[in-house]
């Protein structure tokens, strides 16, 4: 055994005993390290057959704080929650896989009369509560609802009643000559969910975010041009906090496109919108808080210049790290890493695709142009990792300066099979094994990633299918 | 020259994606609304500034057509529709259904005063209520942009093809297109004391969205 210090502390090196000698730097339990890591395929979820229906394309996914259970949404209006099985004894090393714990119809496609218009069931976004008993709470929106589920689990059953048969049909009172106490008897487990809330009626535009405070009593939910505040037992009430709803809509500039709270501030949160700009504000400072306490804008840089820079700077994605002290936004190019104390601009810049800047036109075409990417921070906030086209999804190592590009594909879905990192040629000479950028699948894209939050392990989805991978264990 | 054909059709584009915006289910996103019309005001402002420039050079080449240009700009159309929050110092512009003519060849039509862009305010869901003028014939000297330099994209129109579509309707209409009013009405109207090129007053007349609309199924 030999003590190994690098940037990320003093780490225990195992001398792995065959003849290949290949020193790893072990880092479990740390959730760190983007290049030392190597991505192994673990599962796939969802359908193989390339016929996608649309009620199964994936619109979120999310980990819950343990990171034991991991919940998508799709477009059908479902939800569908994996488990992560204990352990093997047997094999310490091997991480647990994740089987379907429970499915339920969260959403149900609505009509809004007054308008004539048809609200989507499709997910937007799931959030998980802080487990505070037995039972599993999360809040799931649509376009216009938020609905607070339980999820418990039932694995016994009361047997032995009087008055009732087994299967529930009543006796002939005649018949009964003694009297017993009915008793718990184990069943087989059931996971049943059920609807506790329903948030309704407080969005005239369609709902982009929803946040649990910290304070696990409060949550936010935003829209367009809203942010309202709720609590969790109150539903017939919430309470608007921002709105930048100008008085005449011709002239609105901008919308509101991600909120956060803050991870440990339950004052403070954040709000991105369509130009690029972040807004944190202090709940303590008045009721409204239309005026924000800072402002987070990077000047634009004027050789970029085109008919799609406005629209590019649309910041799809705002998520606080773990610590509080980073925010990290995803506009169409790149993800931006701020410093809640410096608003003149990100502390990191980190490219996705640069390739595709010339592509813009092509892009505004086919609408890709329009696609909202999500981003998301591994557990001790070293990594962050974003989706891209063709499945590819990327991971850039804040501490090493180091990048990766991965592929989530049925070519290398081998159990424990090396994720092999892919490059895509900007333009002139295409190496070996490099991707041209023309023929990149664009109808391929991977908008939705979560990373576990103790762990590496981490949840991609691809249109209809929910890919798991692990960093490799010895 | 590719810059104004690449405008033209971007603004088209756009047009036409708000139209279907409204079949989605769910109903319009506000967002992507905001976003089409950024780029249509985007593409207008770039189309603007290359006609700007255009017609300079061209007055520059030809110093007895400004005088001329002014006469002219008094008899032309001035189109939109709705005020949409326009400053009074409108610029007089004309109308032109056929968006197909480029400006690639010199043409014996009149043309019409310098198009001044004025940022607007506007709607996500209002189309920008402005549309050119019969060009006035000009090489114009593309600034460099970045992605319509992009070479084998397949995204940029090949000016090529869009030259011969437009050589061709312009072939048509050299005479007076039926959906410009008469230049002869016009100037006994304009006679009446109004402030000449800088007249708010616009006929109510067709807006762009019914122009671009009809480029549309042109193309």
């Amino acid at each position: 055994m030999l003590l190994v210090e690098d940037g990320l502390g003093i780490c225990v090196v195992h001398l792995s005993l065959s003849l290949s000698l290949s020193l790893s730097l072990s880092l479990s339990g740390a959730g760190g390290g983007g290049n030392d890591v190597q991505w192994c395929f673990s599962q796939v979820k969802g359908a193989i057959d390339d016929d996608v229906a649309e009620a199964d394309i994936i619109s979120t996914v999310e980990f819950n704080h343990s990171g034991e259970l991991l919940a998508t949404g799709d477009k059908g209006g479902r939800v569908v929650i994996f488990q992560q099985e204990p352990e093997n004894k047997s094999q310490p090393q091997c991480r647990g896989e994740y089987n379907v714990y429970s499915t339920f119809q969260s959403h149900e496609p609505e009509f809004d009369y007054l308008k004539s218009l048809e609200i989507e069931e499709k997910i937007n976004k799931i959030r998980w509560l802080p487990q505070k008993n037995a039972a599993q709470f999360l809040l799931s929106t649509n376009d216009k609802t938020i609905k607070l589920w339980k999820i418990s689990e039932r694995d016994k059953r009361p047997e032995g009643y009087n008055l009732k048969e087994e299967d529930g049909r009543y006796r002939d009172p005649t018949t009964v000559t003694t009297l017993r106490v009915p008793v718990f008897r184990p069943m087989d487990l059931m996971v049943e969910a059920s609807p506790r809330r329903v948030f309704a009626n407080a969005h005239t535009y369609h709902i982009n975010s929803i946040s649990v405070n910290s304070d696990y009593e409060t949550y936010l939910s935003a829209d367009d041009l809203r942010v309202n505040l709720w609590h969790l037992e109150i539903t017939d009430r919430s309470f608007n906090i921002v709105d930048i709803k100008p008085a005449n809509m011709e002239e609105l500039t901008e919308v509101i496109t991600a909120t956060e709270f803050h991870p440990n501030q339950c004052n403070t949160f954040v709000y991105s919108s369509s130009k690029g700009t972040i807004r944190l504000c202090d709940m303590r400072e008045s009721a409204l808080c239309d005026k924000h306490s800072k402002l987070f804008e990077e000047p634009e840089d004027p050789s970029n210049r085109s008919f799609f820079s406005e629209i590019i700077s649309s910041i799809s994605d705002v998520k606080f790290s773990h610590n509080g002290r980073y925010m990290m936004t995803r506009d169409y190019l790149s993800v931006k890493i701020w410093d809640l104390n410096m608003e003149s601009r990100p502390v990191e810049t980190y490219q996705v695709h640069e390739y595709l800047r010339s592509k813009l036109c092509s892009l505004y075409e086919n609408d890709c142009i329009f696609d909202k990417f999500e981003c998301c921070w591994n557990g001790n906030d070293s990594v962050v990792m974003t989706g891209s086209y063709n499945n590819f999804f990327r991971m850039f190592d804040r501490g090493q300066k180091k990048d990766v590009t991965l592929e989530a594909s049925r070519e290398s879905s081998k159990p424990r099979a090396v994720l092999k990192p892919r490059k895509v040629s900007a333009g002139g000479k295409r190496k070996k094994d490099e991707i041209s950028v023309d023929s990149l699948d664009f109808n391929k894209k991977i908008l939705h990633t979560a990373w576990h939050p103790q762990e590496n392990i981490i949840a991609v989805a691809t249109t209809n299918n929910l890919y798991i991978f692990q960093d490799k264990l010895n | 020259m590719e810059l104004n054909a690449e405008a033209k059709r971007i603004m088209a584009l756009s047009l036409g994606k708000l139209y279907s915006s409204r079949m989605h289910r769910g109903g319009m996103k506000l967002h992507r609304s905001l976003q089409l019309s950024l780029v249509m005001r985007s593409a207008r402002d770039i189309y603007f500034t290359a006609k700007l420039e255009s017609d300079a050079e061209a007055a520059g080449r030809q110093p007895g057509a400004p005088g001329e240009d002014e006469e002219v700009a008094m008899v032309t159309e001035a189109v939109p529709a709705q005020p949409a929050g326009q400053a009074a110092a409108d610029p007089q512009q004309s109308e032109t259904g056929t968006e197909a003519h480029t400006e690639t060849e010199l043409s014996p039509e009149p043309s019409c005063a310098p198009a001044v862009t004025q940022p607007l305010t506007e709607a996500p869901s209002n189309v920008p209520a402005r549309t050119e003028c019969k060009p006035k014939p000009a090489q114009i000297v593309t600034p460099a942009d970045k992605e319509n330099t992009s070479p084998g994209s397949g995204s940029a129109v090949p000016a090529l093809a869009s030259d011969r579509h437009t050589r061709k309707r312009r072939g048509n209409s050299a005479a007076e297109p039926e959906f410009l009013p008469s230049k002869k009405a016009r100037m006994e109207q304009m006679k009446g004391g109004e402030s000449g090129l800088h007249s708010g007053s616009c006929r109510g007349g067709v807006s762009l969205a019914s122009a671009l609309f009809r480029t549309i199924v042109a193309f």
